[in-house]
């Protein structure tokens, strides 16, 4: 078997028990093969640790929708169970009926009037998550504890208060335009918008590989100030851009 | 394994994959509850086996397997809740580990990874300036492990040697990125 095929079947775990023989004496007997095939092991080892990630982060979205609809069911639940106790409370004086009704149909009416736009810092609450922590991935019982890693690891932990001056102090050396983002993350989180925004737009214009996804956390810091106007400028960009959150910014807009 | 799921299973569609994920994650975390992790540490758990699970379908090493994907994804599961449990330093009940622990779950050995090397952390800052064409044809072989041919019918080339030829051109750059 020709030398290319031999490796291709190794990196796709293909090669029977004479091909292993035959791969592994090629490896010991030709250094520019071995060069080759450590090469194509490493390119191997990164693609699959920025496929993962990227998945990883889809289920994390996916558990995120999932406990807000868990959430949901659990009012609902709520509700339905205030209305089984109802009955209990037997004969009420007629004059509290009549102003109880008053009063839901009171609530009705606004609870139909205030849906029609909704409320941007409700929106803001179901679609804000802090960005998972790609940059730095943390490795369970990792016993290294320099800067980089403290930081990450109480924002991955959800520590964000702790997590701010340690992202700070790694902007001023380190210079990397990732620690603006998840410093921008960490004040929506905190109810600081209006700091953060200052830092995304310095984010935006860098050119780093969580660029893309500036501008959706731009639109979700105004919707926490309730600047409909600016977030809803944010959001037809992220629109625009198709890549990152396009979907759920489109949806946005419409309930905006 | 149920073909139907598994083929939602490797498949990019993210409705699919949310139903899947939905189908057996309110049980997992109730399967979880008893070795004392909290809600988040579960949903973390159920996460990693899930892309375990998917990465496995992908590869087409689950197309053999006879126990049903929910069975399979538990024994991931565990697997992995037993490493939560190593990592928090808490100790494994004798007890849940030997008894009560659903006998039919088959053992399911996970590699743990070791940390990215410096050259594979550089390449995977210059996977991104790869362009389009590249990062898929690099991807469909080592991600999902599809052979030449496959690739070939899967991406509309003419034909396997343009596939073989635009590989090695990705690799190529990659390799004078990290020259540089």
């Amino acid at each position: 078997m020709d030398k290319e095929t031999l490796l291709e079947k190794y990196l796709q775990d293909k090669l029977n028990e004479p091909e292993w023989q035959e791969f592994n004496d090629l490896l010991k007997s030709d250094p520019d093969f071995r060069a080759e095939a450590e090469f194509q092991m490493d390119v191997r080892r990164a693609i699959t640790t920025e496929e993962d990630e990227n998945f990883m982060n889809i289920l994390a979205d996916f558990e995120t929708e999932a406990r807000v609809a868990e959430q949901r069911t659990a009012s609902t639940e709520e509700q339905t169970e205030a209305h089984r106790e109802a009955p209990k409370t037997k004969s009420f004086p007629k004059k509290w009926l009549v102003a109880a009704s008053i009063a839901l149909l009171a609530g009705l009416t606004y609870f139909f009037t205030a849906n029609q736009t909704a409320n941007p810092h409700d929106l803001f609450t179901e679609n804000f998550v802090p960005y998972r922590n790609v940059t730095h991935p943390i490795t369970r019982g990792e016993e290294t504890n320099d800067a980089k890693n403290q930081a990450f690891l109480a924002y991955s932990k959800g520590n964000y208060q702790e997590a701010l001056p340690l992202f700070t102090a790694l902007y001023t050396s380190a210079k990397e335009p990732y620690y603006l983002f998840y410093k921008a993350n960490a004040l929506i989180q905190l109810n600081r918008a209006e700091e953060a925004i200052p830092l995304l737009q310095e984010h935006l214009q860098t050119d780093d590989s969580l660029t893309d996804k500036s501008t959706w956390y731009l639109a979700m810091a105004y919707l926490q100030l309730e600047d409909t106007k600016k977030a809803k400028e944010a959001l037809k960009k992220v629109v625009e851009m198709n890549t990152y959150k396009a979907k759920e910014a489109k949806q946005l807009l419409e309930e905006l | 394994m149920d073909k139907t799921a598994l083929k939602d299973l490797q498949s990019d569609d993210r409705l699919k994959l949310k139903a899947l994920y939905n189908r057996y994650r309110a049980e997992f975390l109730n399967f979880g509850r008893r070795y004392n992790l909290d809600k988040d540490d579960l949903a973390d758990v159920y996460q990693e086996a899930f892309l375990a699970l998917r990465k496995r379908a992908i590869q087409g090493k689950l197309n053999a397997i006879d126990s049903s994907m929910k069975t399979y994804l538990f024994a991931i599961g565990k697997f992995k809740i037993y490493d939560a449990l190593k990592s928090k330093k808490r100790e494994i009940p004798y007890e849940t580990q030997l008894h009560i622990v659903e006998a039919e779950l088959p053992e399911v050995e996970i590699d743990t990874e070791q940390p990215l090397t410096e050259k594979q952390l550089l390449l995977r800052t210059y996977l991104k300036e790869l362009g389009e064409k590249c990062r898929q044809v690099l991807t469909m072989f080592y991600y999902r492990g599809l052979s030449i041919e496959e690739i070939a019918k899967h991406a509309e080339y003419k034909n396997e040697n343009t596939v073989k030829a635009q590989k090695s051109r990705c690799l190529k750059t990659l390799r004078q990125l990290c020259n540089r």
